[in-house]
């Protein structure tokens, strides 16, 4: 086949390529859907190096597609750390998160993109897209609160569509959620739709210095996860009613501090509903209970995700709309792992 | 039986009593007569009322026994019921006031009950009565779980620790507790042996009829108890004590077990009933049983304190016999002086209202823990005193108490025992109950300010701080003031998920304020505590059938009342989504009145957000996308509505808009307060405003 411009070939999961090449004033076709997906290949542990377009086998829905290949690791990515910050993670726990996290951020391209999502109760981006190696501003990184894991990734992933770079999102966590109101079921479905690839490291404890096996007073914020959660104090109060009692109407500039254990759920990570969510996006889900610091679990994924491939083609044989199910592998290697994106949808 | 006039019916009571009385006293102390209640069942199950003296065979070690007495004449009897009253039987309770006033109904002259409870501790009320409405007013005391602060008391026994009630704690080490003193406070559990023993004192203090029985009431296996099944079996035997145990629903752990054991054992019967059976019906029957025993005296022919093997049995093929041996007077500890006065201070044609014993009475049995409590001489000024004046004060604010540890929260109950109630003493009495409000408002101050009420709000020593600031406001009439007050306590339960003292407190508030509907609502919001935390996505959602049974009947109970029935309808239909009901819960969703909704921001939240997953979970997409901007109408960038908004939006194939929400909902601050996060706790969402007019009512 005819290897595909750069930025044609760049598009992530689905889009309408005459847009895009028509702005650039380049018009190969008209109307035409293009698909990429990130495609990770391993034999055993190892990753397949010298894999070309001829070597794959790629169906959307059944048709086998014609496909244009290119290693992400030439690739500029854009790389989403996903952090958990609920409990009570502060002091020198918190420094050393912000540390790990500047150097999970060198560890980045420069003509790599990366952003930080902490999380507790809400999900925040501090600063937006930053190139690789930039130096962070933790400004607006705020601790603790209830944890609320897949309402953070539901946000991330369905935030994370198509720019024309391959996008990673690296989450670090214990996987606890306690307060979110979507599952994760609801996580599954956003991240099948999302062109993001999920890689999620669990770990013991989101308090590096727990993980570390750190200092005296180094508590699990977890483990005993004592949240705080801002009631606005009322100046207005309303009657319930038909009741007696005033009600919250509004918020205040004063607050009062309502201290909470657990949120409304407990237990501890929903490993196969969270391995789904991955799966779904060609990630994975890896666990480590080495007390591993951040930055060498990071290191770890981002390897394995640039040694992954970028299968680009044009849709064929099928219709756009609807569900596509896709099937990816590689010819006369049955013993390879391929993990690549199952589904996408319109 | 005929109702007789009131007064009539009394004086034949005691007349009855009094012949018996007398007749065994006199017979038993001069022939030294064995006696025996017997009763005797036919093939069909029926009890023989019209045997004759001729009818029985009784042998001592296989040697046959004349029967020397024989009495068969309505004889009254002295019934010590005492009901379980841990939590599990709260499903009962409805069963078990039937079957009282089912016995209480058909009582003769001369028979009189006394009630008591039992859960870590048992408690009995002061008093035989032969009134069914006084025995149903106490069983309503046992039952409301305010034993200690109505008119039930701490039975007396070798359950309370005395060493360690008389041991003052001094010091950094005054927060130490004892086992009893733990068991005073829990209100949980079932100590059925110790609720036993107590049943059979109280029933032994009757020293004038040989029919003295005790009826058990449980649904469970003894979990807790000092006594043992023997001690119990032993003691009942000493003094003559039948004992039915009645095990409802719930108490296969104890079927055909150990209760069999102990009834049999005393000569009683066990019935094991389920919620179809006719348990009105079976305590008639116990009533008729106990009527139509039998007498019998025989002379022994050995020596009356030595050792029988005693077999009585009736010449009625395919009878069952089951006998007791009776010993008149009360037991050795307790008064017999006490009993005869009580006797001779009855007024003919009084109804027969005996207070038990001192022992036995539960207010004088609390002296040995009232002495801890006991208030310090209005001169003498409590370390204590310093806190309530300042908190009294208008230089104290909400959440300013110091955080504490454990034992130095122990200490503060010690200290507001002994300080607290002079502080208030220490006022002109005009101003006593505004102090009493500051004291109690100062007990919710420190609970509200420690730092992990989770780790302890329902253990000790927070329902110890509770009781006392709940005792000290019930010194006063009902006031509007401890109205907040109980809101208060049940929020700050809520908040620590301590659904055992939020069961208790609800209760003790609606005995205060029965017409508070909130307290209603409490109650079934304790029960939905216990399904929570929720284990999501790791396996299903299966509450325990009793938790579910009385979660659904709380919240049903509160959605018939109108200030908070859109609320209760509201969780129950949450619970149905909870538990996969989808259908139901729509249906629910779809009966809640709206405008009930329209004043309080969370609740319509909650309606919009939870009827937004219902939908979602019954595949109407749209309609839950519409749902779940409703509740962002409600609470503007809640997350977990934005989250659900989000999720459903891609669900239905309407990726862009799903995207732009995302993106703007991670580069938005979330809301101030997200009211899916207070789900478990929706009564700290009054928690400003209850703080804020305490505060007014104490400085004022």
């Amino acid at each position: 086949m005819t290897m595909m411009p750069r930025r044609a070939i760049l598009i992530p999961l689905v889009t309408s390529i005459s847009a895009v090449v028509a702005a650039q004033g380049q018009v190969f076709r008209t109307a035409v859907d293009a698909v990429s997906i990130p495609v990770s290949v391993t034999d055993g542990n190892r990753p397949v190096a010298g894999l070309s377009a001829a070597d794959f086998e790629v169906t959307d829905n059944g048709a086998i597609q014609d496909v244009a290949v290119e290693r992400v690791e030439h690739l500029p990515t854009d790389i989403t750390f996903l952090v958990d910050v609920s409990g009570s993670v502060n002091g020198r726990a918190l420094e050393r998160i912000r540390q790990d996290l500047q150097e999970m951020a060198r560890l980045a391209a420069p003509n790599d993109r990366v952003r930080i999502v902490t999380f507790a109760r809400d999900a925040v981006d501090l600063f937006g897209l930053v190139p690789g190696g930039a130096t962070l501003d933790f400004a607006r990184m705020a601790p603790g609160g209830t944890t609320s894991f897949y309402d953070a990734l539901v946000a991330v992933l369905a935030g994370t569509t198509g720019n024309g770079r391959p996008q990673m999102v690296f989450a670090l966590t214990d996987g606890r959620d306690t307060s979110s109101f979507t599952t994760a079921s609801h996580v599954a479905a956003v991240a099948a739709r999302s062109g993001a690839v999920l890689c999620i490291t669990l770990v013991r404890s989101s308090n590096p210095l727990v993980r570390e096996g750190g200092a005296a007073g180094t508590e699990d914020p977890l483990a005993g996860e004592r949240s705080v959660v801002d009631v606005p104090a009322s100046s207005a109060m309303s009657a319930v009613a038909g009741g007696t009692l005033p009600v919250i109407s509004g918020p205040t500039s004063m607050t009062l501090s309502v201290s909470r254990s657990a949120g409304p759920f407990a237990g501890g990570p929903a490993l196969p509903a969270l391995r789904a969510a991955a799966a779904a996006t060609g990630g994975v889900v890896e666990t480590d209970s080495t007390r591993t610091p951040a930055p060498e679990l990071f290191r770890r994924m981002l390897d394995d995700f640039r040694a992954s491939y970028l299968i680009t083609y044009f849709l064929t044989g099928t219709e756009r709309a609807g569900t596509h199910e896709v099937s990816v592998r590689v010819k006369g290697h049955p013993g390879y792992t391929v993990r690549a994106r199952r589904t996408y949808g319109s | 039986m005929t109702r007789l006039p009131v007064r009539i019916a009394a004086v034949m009571a005691i007349a009855a009593a009094t012949a018996l009385a007398a007749v065994a006293r006199g017979q038993a102390g001069q022939a030294g007569v064995l006696w025996l209640a017997v009763s005797t069942v036919g093939p069909d199950g029926r009890l023989l009322a019209d045997l004759t003296a001729g009818d029985f065979v009784v042998e001592d070690h296989g040697e046959p026994q004349e029967v020397a007495v024989f009495r068969n004449d309505p004889i009254p009897i002295a019934v010590s019921i005492m009901v379980d009253v841990s939590a599990s039987m709260e499903a009962n309770y409805g069963l078990v006031r039937r079957a009282v006033s089912a016995l209480t109904s058909h009582f003769e002259p001369g028979d009189r009950a006394v009630i008591g409870a039992f859960d870590a501790l048992p408690w009995i009320s002061p008093r035989f009565s032969a009134r069914p409405e006084v025995i149903q007013q106490d069983l309503a005391v046992a039952l409301s779980g305010t034993a200690l602060s109505g008119t039930l008391g701490l039975c007396d026994g070798d359950w309370i620790d005395r060493s360690s009630l008389s041991t003052r704690n001094t010091g950094s080490d005054f927060g130490a507790r004892t086992e009893f003193a733990r068991r005073m406070a829990i209100h949980g559990g079932s100590a059925i042996w110790d609720g036993a023993a107590c049943g059979v004192n109280a029933a032994a203090s009757d020293g004038e009829t040989p029919r003295r029985i005790v009826i058990l009431v449980t649904d469970g296996m003894d979990t807790m108890s000092f006594s043992t099944l023997p001690q119990v079996v032993e003691r009942a035997t000493r003094f003559g004590v039948m004992i039915y145990a009645v095990s409802l629903m719930g108490g296969y752990g104890m079927a055909g077990g150990d209760l069999r054991q102990l009834a049999e054992s005393t000569g009683g019967g066990y019935f094991f009933l389920t919620g179809g059976d006719d348990v009105a019906g079976t305590f008639r029957r116990i009533g008729d049983e106990l009527r139509h025993q039998y007498v019998l005296g025989v002379t022994p022919t050995g020596a009356l304190d030595g050792p029988h093997e005693l077999v009585v049995r009736a010449n009625v093929p395919g009878s069952r016999t089951r006998f007791r041996r009776v010993t008149l007077g009360a037991p050795a500890a307790l008064s017999a002086a006490t009993a005869d006065a009580r006797a001779t201070q009855r007024e003919p044609g009084a109804p027969v209202d005996a207070p038990l014993p001192a022992s036995f009475d539960g207010r004088s049995a609390r002296p040995a823990v009232v002495a801890a409590e006991a208030p310090a001489p209005a001169a003498v000024r409590s370390p204590v005193w310093d806190m309530l004046d300042a908190f009294a004060s208008s230089t104290w604010h909400s959440g300013e108490a110091p955080r504490m540890t454990a034992d130095q929260l122990r200490g503060m109950v010690n200290g507001l025992r002994q300080g607290g109630d002079a502080w208030i003493a220490a006022a002109p009495p005009s101003g006593r109950d505004g102090r009493r409000v500051a004291a109690a408002g100062f007990v919710l101050d420190l609970l509200y300010s420690q730092n992990d009420p989770v780790a302890w709000l329902d253990r000790q020593p927070a329902p110890d701080l509770v009781d006392w600031g709940a005792r000290t406001l019930q010194a006063m009439p009902p006031s509007p003031e401890e109205r907040l007050w109980y809101f208060g306590v049940l929020a700050l339960c809520e908040r620590g998920g301590a659904a055992s003292l939020l069961e208790r407190t609800a209760r003790r508030a609606a005995g205060r304020f029965p017409d508070e509907a909130r307290f209603v609502l409490a109650r079934a919001i304790a029960e939905d505590l216990r399904t929570w935390p929720e284990e999501r996505d790791v396996r299903a959602f299966r509450p325990a059938s009793d938790v579910t049974a009385r979660l659904i009947a709380r919240y049903e109970e509160a959605a018939a009342l109108t200030s908070v029935a859109a609320e209760a309808t509201l969780r129950l239909a949450y619970f149905d989504l909870r538990r996969g009901r989808v259908d139901a819960a729509l249906e629910r969703f779809g009966t809640i009145d709206r405008a009930l909704v329209a004043g309080d921001v969370t609740l319509r939240f909650w309606v919009h957000l939870l009827n937004g997953r219902a939908l979602e979970q019954a595949g109407r997409l749209e309609d839950a996308i519409e749902s779940y901007r409703l509740a962002l109408d409600d609470v503007p960038a809640a997350t977990s509505a934005r989250s659900a908004l989000i999720a459903a939006l891609s669900a239905a194939g309407r990726g862009p808009e799903a995207t732009r929400l995302a993106r703007e909902t991670l580069l938005t601050p979330g809301a101030a307060i997200d009211p899916w996060t207070i789900y478990v706790e929706p009564d700290m969402r009054f928690w400003a405003a209850i703080a804020d007019r305490l505060r007014e009512a104490v400085t004022r």
